[in-house]
C-alpha cells in the first residue's frame, strides 16, 4: 500500500532555516579576526566553509526528504556497524587530533567526525529495535539489557577518544527513547541510579574530573585554570545586557573565549545580540522540539513515532547540553550547538536529522494535523 | 505495522514537559545573567579588554623674572617595535635596518625585536632626521610615536639652579626635581582594546583622558645677570687661577630673590648624561666650607648691635692674640699697631677681631653663638633646591659647653662650616636693615591654564640686627672696599661694600698648607643695597691664593654689570669723593670729580646704535666710552639718558640684541619647532607652539612691529610630503 504523503512541516524548516541564518552570521563574527589575524590570513575563510557545508547539508535534507522513511528500517543495522566500524577506525588509524582527542577522520579537506553518525544510527537502530513490537519493549532482555548493552558499546568507544559532550548526549536520548518505547520504570529508575552512581565514581576518583567539577560549582575561583572557559563564558553573556553590544562588536573572540566559533557560539550570540539575541534562539530551538515531539505524537507507526521522538530528542539534548554549559549550568563539555557552530560534521548530520524529521511528518494525514 | 499506543504518547508529552521546564529554567538563567549581573560581568570583560596609555602631560616651562624661557619642552619622536607583530623570519632584516638608520647596535635590536612581548622601545627621543629615515622605511611592526623632550634653549646657563630631567621627564635635579610635581602636570590616557594576545584591535572606539598640563615657573634668577656670573667663573676658570672650582651667588637683600647663581665647572643640561655626575652638584648649597674673614661681618654686626664697640674705638696689634694657651696670629705679617674698629675690618686684623668677639661675650659666653645661629648659620635657608646643606656649627647648649679657643676663632670665621647660600643670606640680613629672609628662587607659578598666576612672596624669617647697626655694618663695608682688603672690588661710580675671605680648607683633621678657599662677598650700592655678591673660588690653581686678589674682582665685574644692567643709578660715595678729591689735590690737579661747579654735559641717546655709531657720537662730545656685553646693538647706556655729567666722564655701553624698541617679526614659515622656538627667543619674544610639524602661521605677521617681550603664537602642522600646495 502507498499513503498518500502530505507537505513536510512548515514551522519546523522555517525554525531550522533561521537557526541556519543566524549560525552563518554568527559563525562570520566569530572567526573573522581569528582568521584575518592567524596564518589563515583569510577573515572569511571560515564564512565562506560554513556557507559551503550548510549548501550540502541542505542538498541531504532534501533528498532524505524525498525518500520514504519507513525504508530507512532496513539500514538501521548496517548503518550502526559502519559507525561502530568507523568509531574503532579513529582510535585505531586514521586520528586526527583536534584539542588532544582524536575525534575525526581526515577526508581530504573535509574531517569526519564518527561520533555525529553513531548518534544518528544509533538513534535509528532504537527506532527499529523498539519499533517491532511494544510487548518486547516490557521485557528486561529484549526492551532493557540488550539495547543498554549496545549503547554501552557505542558510549565505551567515544569515552575512548574522550568525547563526554556526546557521550552525554548519547546517554540521555537513550534514556529518553527507551522511556518514550514503554520499557518499564522500574529498570528506567535502575537506570539513572546506576548512572548517578557511576558518574559519581567517576568523578571522585580521578583529580582531574573532581577539579572541573568545583570549578563547574564556582568557576570564580580559579578563573585562569578549570574555570577559564566557564568564566569567559559568563563575561561574554553578560557583557551583552539586553540589547547585546551589537553584531560584530564583541569581545570574547578576540582569544578571550576558546572556541567561541564552534561550542561556545552560544556566548558570543549572548554578547553581541543580548538577552533579546539569546531568547530569540532558544525559543527557535524550541520551535523545533515542539514541532519534532508533535510529529512523533501524531504518527500511528511505531517506528516512525520512536524513530521522529529519538531525532528530536538527540537535537534537544544536544542543545540543552550547549546551552548549560555556555551559561554555566553544567561542566564544560565541548559539544557544537545544532545549526550555529562552526563544522562540517556537525552541520550535515543535524541537517540530516531535520532531513528525516521533515520526511516522516509528511506521512502524517493532513486531518491529523490540525 | 506496531501502532503507537496511548501510554507510549503520554510518555512523549511527558518529555515534551520535561524540555520545556528545562528551556524555561535556561531563560530564567540567561536573564538573571544578562539582566541582573550584566554590568557586573561587562565591567569584568571591559578590565581584560581595555589598557590605558599613558599620555603624557605637557611639562611647564622654566621662565627668568622677565619671561626669557630658561626650560621648555620639544616634540620629538621615538620608535618602539610592537616584537607580537614581527614574524621571526623578517626580525633580522628589521633589525638591520633600524640598527643603520639609528647608528645602534643591530644584535640588541634584533633581542628586543624578538622578545615576544607586545611592546619594547627601540630608540627614544630621537632627532628628526632619524624619525623621517624610520617614517620613511615603513618597517613591519615598527611604529613612531610622539613623545616630549626638555629642551635648554640657554645650554648651560643656570644649569645648576635649572636641573634637568630623565628619559621619562621626570626631575632629577635642580629646580626640576624639587618642583617636579607642579612641572609635571598629570598624564592623560588613551584606552584601547586588546585580544588576549596583547595586539590592540584595530579600529575599535578609544577613550581619550586629557592629560593636565604642568604649571610654568618664573624664577628671581635674572638672565642677564646670570650670564654675566658665568662669563666671569668661566673667565676665572681659563685663565691664570685656573682653581678647581669657583660659585658665585648675586641676591638681592632686600627680599632675598637670587638673581643668579651659578657654579663652575658646569654641565649642559641637553647633554647632562656625557658629563661626570660630579658636575651637577649644586655646591653652592650642598657642599660647606670654612667662611674665613667674610664671616668677619657677622661678628662685626653682633658687636655692633651689642653696642661693645664704635667705630672710633682703638684697637693695638701686636700680631697675635693669646687665648688661653693658644696663640692667634694675624694673617699679616707686619703687625697693624694701632687702629680704630673701621680700620680693624679695613685690615681683617684676626688679634682686633678675636678682642671685638671677646667684648660680645664679656658678659654671657653664647652671646656670639647665638648671632650666629640667628643669622642662620647652621640651619637650612629653605632654598627651594634639592640636597641643601645645613653646614657645620658646634652644638652650645649652655655656656659650660663653650671652649674660649673654638670661639675665639669663630670670630674670625673659622671653626665652622657655611654653604655659600647660607653666607650669602647671613650677610644679606647684615646690610639690608637686619632682616634674615628666606632665599627666594620661584617668583610665581604659572598654572596650567595659562592665566592663574600664584605668586610667591619674598619671606622674612626673623630680625637679627636693628636697622640703626645694618646702617653703620653697611659704612664699614663701604670703607673696606674703598681703603682696605677690598678695593679690587671698587666699581668706579657706585658705592661698593664688601668683604674679602681667605681660608685654608680642612682636610683630613688638618689644615692643608696647599689648599685654599678664596673668597669675596661684595655689596652694592651701598646707599641702598640692591646686591650682595658672593664669589667663592675653591683651591685656586696658582699664588695668590687671597680672595681680596682673585675674588674680589670677579665680584667687582659681576656687580659693575649687574647694576647698570638694572639701571642703578650710579652715585659717588662719600668717602670716594673725599679720597679723589685729596688724591687730586697731592697731585695738584683740579679733581676728577662731579663738581657741579664745573661744565656739565648731557649724554645723548645712543640706544639702537650699533656699537660703532653710539662711539663715534660719544666721543666727538668728548665721553670716553666703554662696552660691555656683546650683541649688535647698544641696549642701556649708563650714566642714563639726558643725564648731566662732567665733560670727559666715561660713558658705560651695554650692547645686546634689540630690546625695549620695536623691530620686524621674521617670517617663520617652513621652519621646524625648535628653529622658531630660537629667533623667537633670541628676539625676546614669548613663544608658544601649537601643534607639531613646520610652521605654517604665527600670530604676529611676518613684517609687523614688535617689541621684546610680545607673545608669539605659532601654529605647526605635520608637511604632507609631495603635495602641491597650488590649490
Amino acid at each position: 500500500m502507498r499513503e498518500q504523503r502530505t507537505s513536510p512541516d512548515l514551522p519546523l524548516f522555517l525554525a531550522v532555516a533561521a537557526l541556519l541564518t543566524l549560525g552563518v552570521v554568527m559563525v562570520y563574527s566569530a572567526s573573522q579576526y581569528m582568521a584575518a589575524d592567524s596564518a589563515i590570513d583569510d577573515g572569511l575563510y571560515y564564512l565562506k566553509r560554513q556557507c559551503l557545508w550548510a549548501a550540502i547539508g541542505l542538498t541531504i535534507l532534501f533528498i532524505l526528504l524525498k525518500i520514504d522513511p519507513k525504508k530507512l528500517e532496513k539500514w538501521a543495522l548496517p548503518s550502526l556497524i559502519f559507525a561502530v566500524l568507523c568509531l574503532v577506525a579513529v582510535k585505531i588509524a586514521f586520528g586526527a587530533s583536534a584539542l588532544g582527542a582524536e575525534r575525526s577522520i581526515a577526508l581530504g579537506p573535509f574531517h569526519f567526525q564518527p561520533s555525529e553518525a553513531a548518534k544518528l544510527s544509533l538513534v535509528l537502530f532504537f527506532a527499529s529495535w523498539y519499533g517491532k513490537n511494544l510487548k518486547n519493549n516490557e521485557t528486561l532482555l529484549k526492551g532493557f539489557l540488550l539495547p543498554l548493552g549496545i549503547c554501552g558499546v557505542i558510549v565505551a568507544l567515544i569515552m575512548l577518544q574522550p568525547d563526554l559532550g556526546t557521550t552525554a548526549t548519547i546517554l540521555a536520548t537513550a534514556f529518553l527513547l527507551m522511556c518514550a518505547a514503554g520499557v518499564k520504570f522500574r529498570y528506567l529508575l535502575f537506570m539513572v541510579f546506576s548512572g548517578c552512581a557511576l558518574v559519581v565514581t567517576a568523578i571522585v576518583l580521578e583529580p582531574f574530573r573532581m577539579a572541573r567539577f568545583t570549578a563547574f560549582l564556582d568557576p570564580w575561583a580559579d578563573p585562569q585554570g578549570y574555570g577559564f572557559q566557564t568564566v569567559q563564558s559568563l563575561i561574554a553573556i553578560g557583557s551583552g545586557g539586553i540589547t547585546g553590544v551589537g553584531l560584530g562588536n564583541g569581545g570574547a573572540k578576540w582569544y578571550y573565549l576558546p572556541e567561541v566559533h564552534t561550542d561556545f557560539i552560544f556566548a558570543l550570540i549572548g554578547e553581541e545580540l543580548g538577552l533579546i539575541g539569546t531568547v530569540f534562539t532558544v525559543l527557535l530551538f524550541a520551535v523545533i522540539i515542539w514541532r519534532g515531539l508533535r510529529i512523533a505524537l501524531f504518527c500511528d507507526d511505531l517506528f516512525l513515532s520512536l524513530l521522529a521522538f529519538g531525532l528530536t530528542a538527540l537535537l534537544g539534548t544536544q542543545t540543552l547540553i550547549n546551552f548549560f554549559v555556555a551559561s554555566g549550568m553544567m561542566p564544560v563539555t565541548g559539544i557544537a550547538l545544532p545549526f550555529i557552530s562552526y563544522g562540517g560534521s556537525s552541520l550535515l548530520f543535524s541537517l540530516a536529522d531535520i532531513g528525516i524529521l521533515l520526511s516522516i511528518s509528511t506521512t502524517i494525514p493532513k486531518g491529523d494535523l490540525k | 505495522m506496531a501502532r503507537v499506543s496511548w501510554k507510549l504518547r503520554r510518555r512523549l508529552a511527558l518529555v515534551l514537559c520535561l524540555f520545556f521546564l528545562l528551556f524555561f529554567s535556561l531563560i530564567l538563567r540567561l536573564s538573571f545573567l544578562q539582566v541582573i549581573s550584566a554590568d557586573e560581568l561587562a565591567e569584568k570583560g571591559s578590565s581584560q579588554q581595555l589598557r590605558e596609555i599613558p599620555v603624557e602631560a605637557e611639562r611647564g616651562r622654566i621662565f627668568d623674572r622677565n619671561g626669557n624661557v630658561l626650560a621648555l619642552s620639544v616634540s620629538c619622536d621615538s620608535v618602539y617595535a610592537r616584537p607580537t607583530e614581527i614574524s621571526a623570519d623578517k626580525a633580522a632584516a628589521i633589525a638591520s635596518a633600524l640598527g643603520d638608520i639609528l647608528g645602534k647596535d643591530e644584535k640588541s635590536i634584533l633581542k628586543k625585536l624578538t622578545s615576544g612581548r607586545s611592546f619594547e622601545w627601540i630608540a627614544r627621543k630621537i632627532d628628526e632626521e632619524r624619525a623621517k629615515a624610520v617614517r620613511k622605511a615603513d618597517l613591519d611592526g615598527i611604529g613612531l610615536t610622539t613623545e616630549t623632550k626638555r629642551s635648554y634653549p640657554q645650554a648651560m646657563l643656570a644649569c645648576h639652579v635649572l636641573g634637568f630631567v630623565g628619559i621619562d621627564n621626570q626631575g632629577l635635579e635642580g629646580i626640576e626635581a624639587i618642583r617636579d610635581g607642579e612641572l609635571s602636570g598629570r598624564n592623560g590616557a588613551v584606552l584601547a582594546r586588546y585580544d588576549s594576545h596583547g595586539k590592540e584591535i584595530a579600529g575599535s572606539v578609544k577613550t581619550y583622558q586629557e592629560p593636565t598640563s604642568g604649571s610654568s615657573l618664573v624664577l628671581t634668577i635674572d638672565e642677564n645677570i646670570q650670564f654675566f656670573c658665568e662669563r666671569e667663573l668661566d673667565a676665572v676658570m681659563n685663565g691664570s687661577v685656573a682653581p678647581k672650582g669657583v660659585s658665585a651667588i648675586v641676591m638681592d637683600p632686600a627680599n632675598g630673590e637670587i638673581l643668579a647663581l651659578a657654579c663652575r665647572p658646569g654641565y649642559d643640561p641637553n647633554e647632562y648624561g656625557s658629563y661626570e655626575s660630579a658636575l651637577w652638584r649644586n655646591t653652592s648649597v650642598s657642599d660647606f666650607y670654612e667662611p674665613g674673614s667674610t664671616a668677619k661681618i657677622l661678628t662685626m654686626s653682633a658687636a655692633l648691635e651689642e653696642n661693645v664697640v664704635s667705630e672710633k674705638d682703638t684697637f693695638y696689634d701686636r700680631g697675635f692674640i693669646n687665648v688661653g694657651k693658644v696663640k692667634i696670629r694675624c694673617w699679616s705679617s707686619k703687625p697693624h699697631g694701632s687702629e680704630t674698629f673701621v680700620e680693624v675690618a679695613e685690615n681683617s686684623c684676626n688679634p682686633a677681631f678675636v678682642e671685638v668677639g671677646q667684648r660680645i661675650d664679656a658678659d654671657d659666653p653664647l652671646t656670639f653663638y647665638r648671632y650666629l645661629k640667628s643669622f642662620g648659620i647652621g640651619q637650612l635657608t629653605g632654598i627651594p633646591l634639592p640636597g641643601e646643606s645645613s653646614g657645620s656649627l658646634r652644638v652650645y647648649a649652655n655656656a659650660a659647653d663653650v671652649n674660649s679657643v673654638d670661639i675665639a676663632n669663630m670670630y674670625i670665621g673659622q671653626g665652622y662650616g657655611v654653604t655659600m647660600i647660607q653666607l650669602v643670606t647671613a650677610v644679606s640680613a647684615a646690610v639690608n636693615g637686619g632682616k634674615l629672609m628666606e632665599p627666594h628662587l620661584v617668583k610665581s607659578i604659572i598654572r596650567e591654564d595659562g592665566e592663574t598666576v600664584e605668586e610667591i612672596k619674598p619671606k622674612v624669617i626673623r630680625r637679627v640686627i636693628s636697622a640703626k647697626t645694618s646702617r653703620r655694618v653697611r659704612a664699614v663695608l663701604e670703607s673696606v672696599v674703598a681703603n682696605g682688603t677690598g678695593n679690587k672690588a671698587y666699581i668706579p661710580g657706585y658705592r661698593v661694600g664688601g668683604k674679602t675671605g681667605t681660608a685654608q680648607k680642612f682636610i683630613d683633621g688638618s689644615y692643608s698648607k696647599s689648599k685654599y678657599v678664596a673668597s669675596f662677598i661684595g655689596i652694592a650700592p651701598m646707599n641702598d643695597p640692591a646686591l650682595v655678591c658672593l664669589v667663592v673660588i675653591d683651591e685656586p690653581g696658582s699664588y695668590p691664593v687671597y680672595g681680596g686678589t682673585i675674588a674680589a674682582p670677579v665680584a667687582g665685574a659681576i656687580m659693575e654689570d649687574a647694576l647698570v644692567y638694572l639701571g642703578v643709578e650710579s652715585q659717588f660715595g662719600v668717602e670716594e669723593a673725599e679720597k679723589l678729591q685729596k688724591e687730586a689735590e697731592e697731585k695738584g690737579e683740579t679733581p676728577d670729580l662731579p663738581d657741579l661747579s664745573s661744565a656739565t654735559v648731557m649724554v645723548p641717546s645712543v640706544i639702537g646704535l650699533s656699537a660703532e655709531e653710539a662711539k663715534t657720537i660719544l666721543t666727538d662730545i668728548g665721553f670716553e666710552v666703554r662696552l660691555t656685553g656683546s650683541g649688535g646693538e647698544v641696549t642701556s647706556q649708563t650714566p642714563g639718558v639726558l643725564s648731566e655729567v662732567k665733560e670727559g666722564s666715561t660713558i658705560l655701553l651695554t650692547l645686546g640684541e634689540t630690546t625695549g624698541s620695536s623691530f620686524e617679526v621674521p617670517d617663520l614659515g617652513g621652519m621646524n619647532l625648535l628653529e622658531a622656538e630660537q629667533i623667537c627667543s633670541a628676539l625676546g619674544l614669548v613663544f608658544i607652539p601649537d601643534g607639531n610639524g613646520c610652521c605654517v602661521d604665527q600670530s604676529l605677521k611676518a613684517g609687523s612691529s614688535a617689541v621684546r617681550g610680545d607673545m608669539i603664537t605659532v601654529t605647526f602642522k605635520e608637511k604632507t610630503d609631495e603635495r602641491s600646495t597650488f590649490d
